[in-house]
């Protein structure tokens, strides 16, 4: 029934594509967001230089993902990415509390930026299954998130190794797109 | 000390002999550290540390990131040696587990010669199907190969006794001759992995294509990719290290023989997550077949054959063998157990 549904919405409004990147300091767990995204499994990382590119299909979307690479040098060159982007996952490592500041400091260079003034924003609150990481909550008050204005917004607890919380963070962000066109 | 001297002060530390080679594997040059251990290491091994966690190790690029003194003063403090010293304390001299730069390169250029040969130019496909490879023999492997091939028809023989086993007495139930298809299957299964694991062992191309039916008969078999043994081996090798390293932290570790409990522990614990290594491994090899457009390493490029050659002399190197010491108890074990298969002792009882 859900086939026919989106054989019916794809025959309808047609497949949506959606460019997304997924950003975010290093070891936060983007490459394993986007391959567990991908492919439903782990692999074995090593730090990303440059970036990964794959495409996920959630229902009616076919999002790009673009993952770049969370060095501090690397962070420079995300805008390179920018142009078209319509949808900014942020992934962040809830244990690392001493550079949530960082994370926020990044977030704050992202919403500022002309060229993401359309994108939504998911934040991925990664790492949830360690002992002592902040919650979603915590997070959100951390990063200021009630203070953007003028975008939608979604914060996801989540765990990139098990894919805990990552299909949900994707239906927020295809929903949204889509019902917002 | 401005961040540009500190960027500055970390490169004159990596020119330091000390730190001229990763602090886990002999590759040359590390980029990265460990800001909390204070080593240097190459990206490969960043990225097993980084798999650790960050309450182990805190792995920062030397080259990507803004150095902060303090991170400096943690470097230039320990360093490879001094790092070494303490993690590698009770490292035993004739320690074989880690791989010399030579093994450390082929390995990686021997994967993606393995799979370069296997998809791209599909060495192995069916004489049928190929497009361009031929399944040449080769004759360096032939002894291994014919124990193998009779150990497959021992295999053989015992799982058509056992079949016409279950057959006979398959007009008392029905549930029997299930299991025995189940015994049949896992055995078949068994087989092809052992096979696989020996033809990765050896990265020669099969004798012949014995297989070919079966490519689609068990499909998830087939999936499996063979065990090489790269980033999984090595992070058995640093767990290993890092283990005894705490036991070294251990207080109560006093005496000698509470120390060799440990280590036995810790060599339990590694033999039992032998199929999650094996997964590791075929996670490896998707990764690298996606991603090494931008996550290459250096010695991709390099493709140090000399290494390679040097390696394939190493007879007594033989990590799949020493990997998996459960195997070749299976194997002893089924070679055992075959000839006694037709009376009441049922050698595939574990497996049903």
């Amino acid at each position: 029934m859900g086939n026919l549904w989106s054989l019916w919405q794809n025959f309808f409004q047609g497949e949506k594509e959606v460019k997304a990147i997924i950003v975010g300091l290093n070891n936060a767990g983007k490459t394993t967001t986007l391959y567990q995204l991908h492919l439903g499994q782990v692999v074995s990382t090593q730090p990303t230089i440059g970036s990964n590119v794959e495409e996920v299909r959630r229902g009616n979307v076919r999002f790009q993902c673009w993952d770049l690479g969370g060095q501090e040098s690397l962070r420079k060159t995300w805008e390179m990415y920018f142009t078209n982007t319509q949808a900014v996952l942020l992934v962040v490592d809830s244990t690392e509390r001493d550079r949530i500041a960082v994370v926020k400091h990044e977030l704050q260079r992202l919403l500022a930026h002309e060229d993401l003034q359309g994108a939504v924003v998911l934040v991925l609150a990664n790492k949830q299954d360690i002992k002592g990481s902040m919650t979603a909550a915590e997070i959100t008050d951390a990063l200021e998130l009630h203070g953007i204005k003028g975008r939608s917004w979604h914060i996801e607890g989540c765990c990139a190794l098990t894919g805990e919380g990552l299909a949900e963070g994707m239906d927020w962000v295809a929903q949204t797109l889509t019902s917002s066109s | 000390m401005s961040t540009e001297k500190v960027k500055k002060a970390v490169k004159a530390l990596l020119k330091q002999t000390d730190n001229k080679h990763c602090a886990d594997c002999p590759i040359k040059s590390p980029t990265w550290a460990s800001i909390n251990l204070g080593v240097f290491l190459c990206l490969e091994c960043a990225g097993i540390h980084r798999n650790l966690g960050v309450h182990i190790s805190k792995v920062r690029s030397t080259e990507l990131d803004t150095w902060q003194q303090e991170w400096y003063e943690v470097m230039k403090k320990i360093g490879n040696k001094k790092a070494n010293k303490y993690w590698e304390a009770k490292l035993p001299k004739d320690f074989s587990g880690r791989p010399t730069q030579a093994e450390a390169e082929a390995l990686t250029y021997k994967l993606k010669k393995f799979i370069t040969d296997k998809y791209e130019k599909k060495l192995w496909v069916p004489s049928s199907s190929s497009a361009g490879g031929s399944s040449s023999s080769s004759s360096g492997t032939s002894g291994a190969k014919t124990k193998s091939k009779k150990k497959a028809a021992k295999d053989d023989d015992s799982s058509s006794s056992d079949s016409s086993d279950s057959s006979s007495s398959s007009s008392d139930s029905s549930d029997e001759d299930e299991k025995a298809e189940q015994r049949r299957r896992a055995l078949a299964k068994k087989k092809k992995q052992q096979k696989k694991k020996k033809a990765a062992a050896t990265a020669k191309p099969k004798a012949a294509a014995e297989e070919e039916l079966d490519l689609f008969g068990d499909f998830d078999s087939v999936l499996e990719a063979p065990t090489v043994p790269g980033t999984a081996w090595r992070m058995e090798c640093l767990v290993n290290l890092v283990n005894t390293g705490n036991n070294l932290n251990n207080p109560n570790n006093s005496n000698s023989s509470s120390n060799h409990n440990n280590s036995m522990a810790s060599n339990n614990m590694v033999n039992s997550n032998m199929p999650s290594n094996n997964t590791a491994n075929s996670n490896l090899l998707t990764h690298n077949t996606i991603n090494n457009n931008n996550n290459m390493p250096q010695y991709y490029q390099q493709a140090p054959l000399q290494g390679q050659q040097q390696f394939q002399q190493q007879q007594q190197y033989q990590p799949s063998q020493q990997q998996q010491p459960q195997q070749q108890y299976q194997q002893q074990y089924h070679q055992q157990a075959a000839p006694s298969s037709n009376g009441s002792f049922d050698p595939f009882a574990d497996f049903s």
